[in-house]
């Protein structure tokens, strides 16, 4: 596997932060908030539970609102509520925990909705490249079946081919297969890697340090809303520079 | 006049021109005293004083070959009423819920004002009050009309309360996935709520739709021409003894009624239901 930065770098990052503050209420959940993810990186976030991981992941499509600082996609700042944020989200896919595939359409009209629907792409169009991506998830053969009809490895591998469908500058993952039984994370896993290995961006909030060793080109460690370190994967898991750092992988270790 | 009461309460109409011009004569009535009322209670006398002199009710038979073609024509106007009452009840309540869901506050607040307006009043007063307050403000609409609003006004509010606890099971996940690949408020409002929505609710609109029919028989509260079946019962009770069994007619033509759409829509609800 290739793990060395992509060498025809923009000078653009593809998501950059810069500054960014969040509350909900009291709890000071993102706190100066600066993260510049370049074309092709593959940027994986741990950290433990509450540490604002899948809130940072929501911030960076404006799931959630930011109190202060900026966050820019492609080198323009994220809107306000309307149709040029439904623009720029459109060119950051999702993979989320629960799958949240559409539960009244079929696995193929869930992947076609989103260029029918946004990219005004005509339906033959879209379900011709609705098949061609649900071939390279391996779920080609579900397509007229409804969600519920399908296992979980298989809905979340239907749901990256959802995000892939609308050609997004980065797909952010938060924690894709911890709703899975085990048997079914290593396929979801084996496609996350391949895309990786194909140059798409990728921000993944993952408890799965195999596959962050792996993929990574850069980890980044959170605690208390914080990014508390930012670490090449074989520094991160071989030599923390934090204690906190330290104590959260010795307690991973011990599970 | 194509209003008209039927003779025997010719008096009534006469005293209270309510048929014609409801912005004078019939207005000085209070709003629970519609002429029909009166006129229905005047048939419920004349008919006791028929059973009194002949001693016997007319036969199912009897009353089919006398009254048949008119309790087909009055099966239609219900069925017409119906038809036309759920189909704007539906609308109303799909476009009452949308405003419900909407992140504009303003419009949020109107569509549960039109709910909790809706819900809570009689069905009776409504249409009491399209027929003889609306004429003061220089409204006036056909019977017709009016019966149908009546009949509309209140199941979309209960459509939108259906509608909206079926939005209640949609995972937020769903929602949240729609945005993420870029739809708008309105799509992911058109294209994933508002459907999931619809197919997990086609039981309780079925319902809703029988109590719509129900509902309809407001119309015999006011001289609405042609009949529907409520109507009927009371018109031929003016003219002949059909005492219950004119009821029992109009009351099984309801039940088929409410058969057909029950079956109807317990085939839609296998055919759309959300696998989960
Ligand atoms: N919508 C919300 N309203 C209020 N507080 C919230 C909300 N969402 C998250 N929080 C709080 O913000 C903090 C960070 O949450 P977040 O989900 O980002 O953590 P996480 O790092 O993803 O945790 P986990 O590993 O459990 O998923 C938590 O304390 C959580 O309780
Ligand atoms: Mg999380």
């Amino acid at each position: 596997m290739e793990k060395d930065q992509n060498s025809s770098v923009k000078p653009v990052p593809v998501i950059e932060l810069r500054h960014v503050d969040k509350h909900f209420g009291q709890l000071h959940v993102l706190k100066d908030i600066n993260l510049q993810v370049k074309k092709g990186e593959v940027v994986v976030v741990i950290g433990p539970s509450g540490s604002g991981k899948s809130t940072l992941c929501r911030t960076m499509n404006r799931l959630e609102p930011i109190d202060s600082g900026e966050i820019l996609i492609d080198g323009e700042v994220i809107p306000e509520e309307g149709r040029e944020l439904a623009r720029l989200r459109a060119k950051v896919g999702m993979v989320f925990q629960s799958f949240n595939l559409f539960a009244h359409k079929t696995i193929l009209d869930n992947v076609t909705m989103g260029p029918v629907e946004v990219l005004r792409k005509s339906k033959k169009e879209a379900r011709q490249e609705a098949m061609e991506l649900l071939k390279r998830v391996g779920v080609d053969s579900q397509a007229s079946k409804v969600p519920a009809q399908l296992s979980g490895g298989q809905q979340q591998r239907v749901a990256i081919a959802r995000s892939l469908a609308m050609h997004p500058k980065a797909i952010l993952f938060d924690e894709p297969t911890s709703a899975l039984d085990p048997e079914m994370i290593g396929e979801v896993l084996e496609v996350m890697t391949r895309l990786a290995s194909e140059g798409m961006t990728m921000v993944v909030v993952t408890h799965e340090m195999n596959f962050a060793r792996r993929v990574a080109h850069r980890v980044l460690f959170m605690d208390g809303g914080s990014i508390l370190e930012e670490n090449t994967p074989e520094e991160f898991f071989t030599n923390p520079r934090t204690q906190r750092a330290r104590d959260f992988l010795n307690s991973i270790q011990n599970h | 006049m194509t209003e008209e009461c039927d003779s025997e309460t010719m008096t009534v109409e006469t005293v209270f021109p309510g048929g014609k011009a409801r912005n004078e004569g019939a207005a000085m009535l209070s709003f629970s005293l519609s002429p029909c009322f009166i006129e229905n209670e005047q048939i419920r006398f004349l008919s006791y004083v028929r059973i009194f002199e002949r001693g016997v009710i007319m036969s199912v038979n009897e009353l089919l070959s006398q009254y048949g073609e008119q309790y087909l024509q009055a099966l239609l106007t219900t069925w017409k009423l119906t038809a036309l009452a759920f189909s704007a009840a539906f609308v109303v309540g799909i476009l009452v819920t949308v405003m419900r869901v909407s992140p504009i506050r303003p419009l949020r607040a109107a569509g549960e004002l039109y709910v909790q307006i809706f819900r809570n009043i009689p069905g009776a007063s409504l249409l009491m009050f399209l027929v003889y307050a609306l004429p003061y403000l220089s409204i006036v609409w056909s019977y017709f009309l009016c019966v149908l609003i009546a009949s509309f006004l209140i199941p979309a509010a209960f459509c939108s309360e259906y509608l909206m606890s079926g939005i209640n099971t949609i995972d937020v996940g769903q929602i949240e996935a729609a945005r993420s690949i870029g739809m708008t408020f309105s799509q992911t409002i058109r294209k994933v709520v508002i459907p999931q929505a619809l197919r997990s609710s086609v039981l309780p609109l079925t319902s809703l739709m029988v109590a719509t029919m129900l509902t309809t028989a407001l119309a015999s509260q006011v001289p609405m021409r042609p009949y529907d079946l409520t109507g009927l019962v009371a018109h031929i009770n003016t003219h002949a003894v059909g005492g219950v069994t004119a009821f029992f007619i109009s009351a099984v033509l309801y039940c088929l009624t409410a058969v057909v759409i029950g079956r109807v829509g317990n085939w839609i609800d296998k055919k759309v239901r959300i696998l989960r």
